[in-house]
C-alpha cells in the first residue's frame, strides 16, 4: 500500500519534471534492489528519500545518477535518460563518502571537479572563488584536504558538485558524520541552492532534519516506495488523525492493555490515540486492570519517526 | 596480555585471507617456478637446444665426418633456411659464413659454426668459392683473449665458433662437441694415428674448453677450435644494458600497478563513483590515467638508462632510436597491464598479491631475472606468453644486438597489440563494477 498525495492538477510538461522515475526495477544477483518504484520530482522541489538500511535508496540514487543500468522501466531527468550529456550538465551528485582528493589542496580538488563538468578558464575560476566563499574555506584553499576537519571535508565534498550550477542536486546522506554546527551550515548551503531554484533529492536517516528541510518526503522498503508526499498528508495518511501518547508503567502487566506496543528503543508503552478526552481514561483504565501503574504519560503530535516506524517497522534491518 | 595480542594477530591473518596467501602459498608458488625454470634443465625432453648454423668453406671427409657426428646429436638444433625444399631435411644445410654471422647477429641462432681453410685466415682476405666474407668487424671485433686458437701443427683448416657472449653456455657445449667428435672420429681404426692417444686422453671426459686446450708438440686429433665473439666485444658495456632492461621491466610492471590501484582507490573512496556521474566518461578516465602512467613509466626507465650511460657505460644515445621505440611500447604496454589488473580486483589488497604473484612469476618466466637461456625448451616457450620475454628481447635486440629499429618490429607489434587489448578488456571489466551494489 503506498501513501500518496495527488500530483497537482494541472498538466506538466515532461522537461518541468527535474527526476521522472517511472516502474523502475533492478536486481543484484538474488537482491531485487528496486522493485517497481515510481516518483517524479518538479524542477526546484526539495525531497527527502527516507528508508530503512537496505531499502534500496543508494541503487536508486545511483540509478538517478547513471551508474546503475535499470532492468526495467525508465528514468528521466529534465526530459533526458540519465547517462545523456544533458542529463549530466544537469546533475550533481555529492556521495555519502568523502569522494575528493585528500592529496590535492581545496582549490585544486575544485579545478579538478570543474574542468569535470567542462568548466574552463575565467568561468572556471569565478566559480572556484564563489565555491570557496560559499563554504567558508577562502582561508583554506591551498591546504591539503586531509588537513581538513570533518565537517570541512563535507562542505567541499558538496562544492565539488555545485561549481557548474546544477539543476538537480542528489545528496546520499550528506550530513553524516558531522557535527551540528557543521550540518547547520551544510543545510543554510542546501537552503541558498534551494533559492536559486535548484531541486534537491536527498537521503537521510535524520528524521528531523528531513522534516525540516524538504518539500515532500518518499519513503521506500524492499525496493518499493510506500509513502510520498509532506509530513502533514502522510501523518494523517499513516497514523490518521491521532496523536501519541508514550507511558512509563510499573509494576507487571498481565496482558498488554490496549492501544499501546511496548516500545524496547525508548523503555515504554507507546500507542496513537484519536481523541485523548474520550480515548485517553480507556486507556489508563486498561492499564490498572491489567495491573500496572502509569508512572508518566506524555501526548504530542506524531513526528516523521513515528510514521517511518509504522510504515517500515520495527524489525531490525541490516 | 601478550598471549592477545599475538592472538589478534592471529585472527586478523585468518580473516585477511589475501595476506594469508601472501604469507604461505605465494612463496610456494616461486619455488615451483624457479625450480620448474631449474629442476627441469637436466631432464632430457625439455632441455634447450642449441640453435646452430653452419658454414663449411672445407668440404672435405673429414669437416664432413665431424659435421654428421655433431648434428646425429641431441644437442643442437640445426637452423634451415625457410626455401629450403622439404626433400632435403635430413640434410646438413650450409650457410655462408656471412650468413651465419648474420643469423648469430639477429640473434636467431646460439652459435654459428664456421669451418675454414688455415691457409685461408684471416677469414676476410681469402674466402672460398661463394664465400662472401664475414663483416668486417667481425675478426676487429674479437676480444683480447677472448678467442684462443687452438692449432693443430699439421692442420690445413679450423673451426670458428661464432658466439653471442650474452650465451655462455651454448659456445662452450659447441666446442666441447666438436672436440668430442673429432676426437671419436680419430679413434675410428680407419683414421687413428699415434699422434692421436695423448690429445684424446685430455679430452675424452667431456667439456673442455677450447682455450684451456693445449696440445704442445702433438699434432692433435680435434681440429683448431677459435671461439669469436660476435657481438658484445665492441661495446662498452653492454651486459649491463640488460640487466637494466630486465631490471625496468620488472620495476616497470610493479611501479605501473601501483599506479594502477589508483583506479582501485577512487573506487573505494567514492571517487569514480563521483567522477562517473560528471560529464567524464570512462574512456577518458582510463586514457587520462593511462597517459600518466606512460609518462611516468617512461621518465623511469629512462632516468634509469641515463644513470646506466653516465656511470656504468650504456650506450644510450648511441641507440636513442630502438630505445624510444621499445621504451614507449613496453610502458604502454605495462600501464594497460596494470589498469586491467587494478579493474579485475575488487580491492586493493587484492590486487596488491595478485599483482605481486602475476608480475613476479613472470618477471621469472620472461628472463627479468634469470637469462631465458637457461631455461629449458618448455620453459623458455612458457615464458614467451609473458610481457617481460618481449620487452627484454626487444631491449636485446637494441642494445646487444645494435639491431635498427625496424627489426623491432615483432616485439614492438606483439606489445602494442598486448597494451591494446589489456586496455579493452580494462574497459571491460570496468564496466562490470557497476554490477555490484
Amino acid at each position: 500500500m503506498v501513501f500518496a498525495v495527488p500530483e497537482p492538477a494541472e498538466e506538466r510538461v515532461e522537461n518541468d519534471y527535474a527526476i521522472r522515475v517511472e516502474e523502475v526495477a533492478k536486481r543484484f544477483g538474488s537482491i531485487q534492489a528496486l522493485d517497481g518504484v515510481s516518483f517524479s520530482v518538479n524542477a526546484g522541489e526539495r525531497i527527502a528519500l527516507l528508508g530503512p538500511n537496505g531499502a534500496g535508496k543508494t541503487s536508486l540514487v545511483r540509478a538517478i545518477c547513471g551508474r546503475v543500468r535499470v532492468d526495467r522501466g525508465e528514468i528521466n531527468l529534465f526530459g533526458h535518460p540519465p547517462s545523456a550529456p544533458e542529463a549530466k550538465g544537469a546533475i550533481g551528485f555529492i556521495p555519502q563518502e568523502l569522494a575528493i582528493y585528500q592529496d590535492l589542496t581545496a582549490r585544486e580538488n575544485l579545478q579538478a571537479f570543474g574542468r569535470f563538468y567542462h568548466l574552463r578558464g575565467s568561468a572556471l575560476r569565478n566559480k572556484i572563488d564563489w565555491a570557496l566563499e560559499w563554504i567558508g574555506l577562502e582561508d583554506r584553499q591551498h591546504d591539503l584536504i586531509r588537513t581538513f576537519s570533518g565537517g570541512m571535508k563535507r562542505r567541499i565534498n558538496i562544492a565539488c558538485s555545485c561549481l557548474h550550477d546544477p539543476k538537480l542536486l542528489v545528496l546520499d546522506e550528506p550530513t553524516v558524520g558531522v557535527d551540528p554546527q557543521s550540518r547547520e551550515r551544510i543545510y543554510a548551503m542546501l537552503g541558498e541552492l534551494h533559492q536559486r531554484g535548484t531541486a534537491l533529492l536527498w537521503t537521510t536517516h535524520l528524521m528531523a532534519e528531513a522534516e525540516a528541510n524538504s518539500d515532500r518526503i518518499i519513503v521506500i522498503d524492499h525496493g518499493k516506495k510506500i509513502a510520498d508526499g509532506n509530513l502533514e498528508a502522510l501523518a494523517k495518511q499513516t497514523l490518521g488523525y491521532g496523536q501519541r501518547i508514550e507511558m512509563q508503567i510499573e509494576g507487571e502487566m498481565k496482558i498488554a492493555p490496549n492501544h499501546l506496543v511496548w516500545d524496547s528503543s525508548r523503555d515504554r508503552w507507546v500507542g496513537i490515540i484519536e481523541d485523548i478526552g474520550r480515548e485517553l481514561p480507556h486507556v489508563l483504565q486498561a492499564v490498572s486492570l491489567a495491573g500496572g501503574h502509569v508512572s508518566n504519560v506524555q501526548v504530542r503530535i506524531p513526528n516523521l519517526d513515528d510514521i517511518f516506524m509504522t510504515l517500515t517497522g520495527r524489525e531490525l534491518r541490516e | 596480555m601478550i598471549q592477545q595480542i599475538v592472538r589478534i594477530h592471529f585472527l586478523r591473518l585468518w580473516h585477511t585471507k589475501s595476506d594469508l596467501v601472501l604469507t604461505f602459498l605465494v612463496p610456494i608458488a616461486f619455488f615451483s617456478v624457479f625450480a620448474m625454470i631449474f629442476g627441469n634443465r637436466d631432464k632430457g625432453k625439455t632441455t634447450p637446444k642449441i640453435k646452430v648454423a653452419i658454414s663449411d668453406h672445407v668440404r672435405d671427409a673429414k669437416t664432413g665426418s665431424i659435421l654428421q657426428g655433431i648434428v646425429q646429436t641431441d644437442t643442437l638444433r640445426l637452423h634451415r633456411s625457410e626455401t629450403i625444399d622439404d626433400k632435403s631435411l635430413g640434410e646438413v644445410e650450409l650457410f655462408r659464413s656471412s650468413q651465419v654471422a648474420d643469423l648469430v647477429q639477429r640473434g636467431i641462432v646460439n652459435v654459428g659454426i664456421v669451418f675454414l681453410p688455415i691457409e685461408s685466415a684471416p677469414v676476410s682476405q681469402a674466402e672460398p668459392e661463394g664465400f662472401i666474407g664475414l663483416q668486417g668487424d667481425l675478426v676487429a671485433s674479437r676480444p683480447q683473449g677472448s678467442a684462443h686458437p687452438v692449432q693443430d701443427v699439421g692442420a690445413k683448416w679450423k673451426v670458428q665458433i661464432l658466439a653471442d657472449s650474452y650465451d655462455q653456455v651454448a659456445p662452450q657445449v659447441v666446442s666441447a662437441l666438436i672436440q668430442k667428435v673429432a676426437l671419436a672420429d680419430s679413434l675410428q681404426p680407419t683414421n687413428r694415428s699415434p699422434s692421436t692417444l695423448p690429445g684424446a686422453t685430455q679430452v675424452a671426459d667431456g667439456v673442455v674448453q677450447a682455450s684451456s686446450f693445449k696440445v704442445g708438440s702433438f699434432p692433435s686429433p680435434v681440429p683448431a677450435l677459435e671461439v669469436v665473439d660476435i657481438l658484445g666485444g665492441t661495446r662498452s658495456n653492454p651486459a649491463v644494458a640488460m640487466y637494466a632492461a630486465g631490471i625496468a621491466v620488472m620495476f616497470l610492471l610493479f611501479s605501473m600497478t601501483t599506479a594502477g590501484a589508483s583506479l582501485l582507490d577512487e573506487k573505494e573512496n567514492g571517487t569514480f563513483e563521483r567522477i562517473m556521474t560528471t560529464q567524464l566518461s570512462i574512456d577518458q578516465l582510463l586514457m587520462g590515467k593511462w597517459l600518466f602512467m606512460v609518462i611516468i613509466g617512461s621518465a623511469q626507465v629512462t632516468l634509469m638508462f641515463l644513470w646506466g650511460q653516465f656511470v656504468f657505460g650504456i650506450e644510450l644515445f648511441r641507440h636513442i632510436d630502438g630505445f624510444v621505440a621499445m621504451t614507449i611500447a613496453t610502458v604502454g604496454s605495462a600501464s594497460s597491464f596494470a589498469l586491467m589488473l587494478a579493474a579485475i580486483c575488487s580491492s586493493r589488497s587484492q590486487l596488491n598479491w595478485i599483482s605481486v604473484v602475476i608480475i613476479l612469476a613472470m618477471s621469472a618466466l620472461g628472463g627479468s631475472m634469470v637469462p631465458r637461456y637457461l631455461m629449458s625448451s618448455s620453459m623458455q616457450s612458457a615464458g614467451l606468453w609473458t610481457f617481460n620475454a618481449w620487452a627484454l628481447e626487444g631491449y636485446n635486440k637494441v642494445f646487444w644486438r645494435d639491431l635498427p629499429v625496424r627489426d623491432l618490429s615483432p616485439e614492438l607489434a606483439v606489445l602494442t597489440a598486448s597494451g591494446f587489448l589489456f586496455i579493452v578488456l580494462a574497459r571491460l571489466f570496468i564496466r562490470s563494477w557497476e554490477k555490484s551494489c
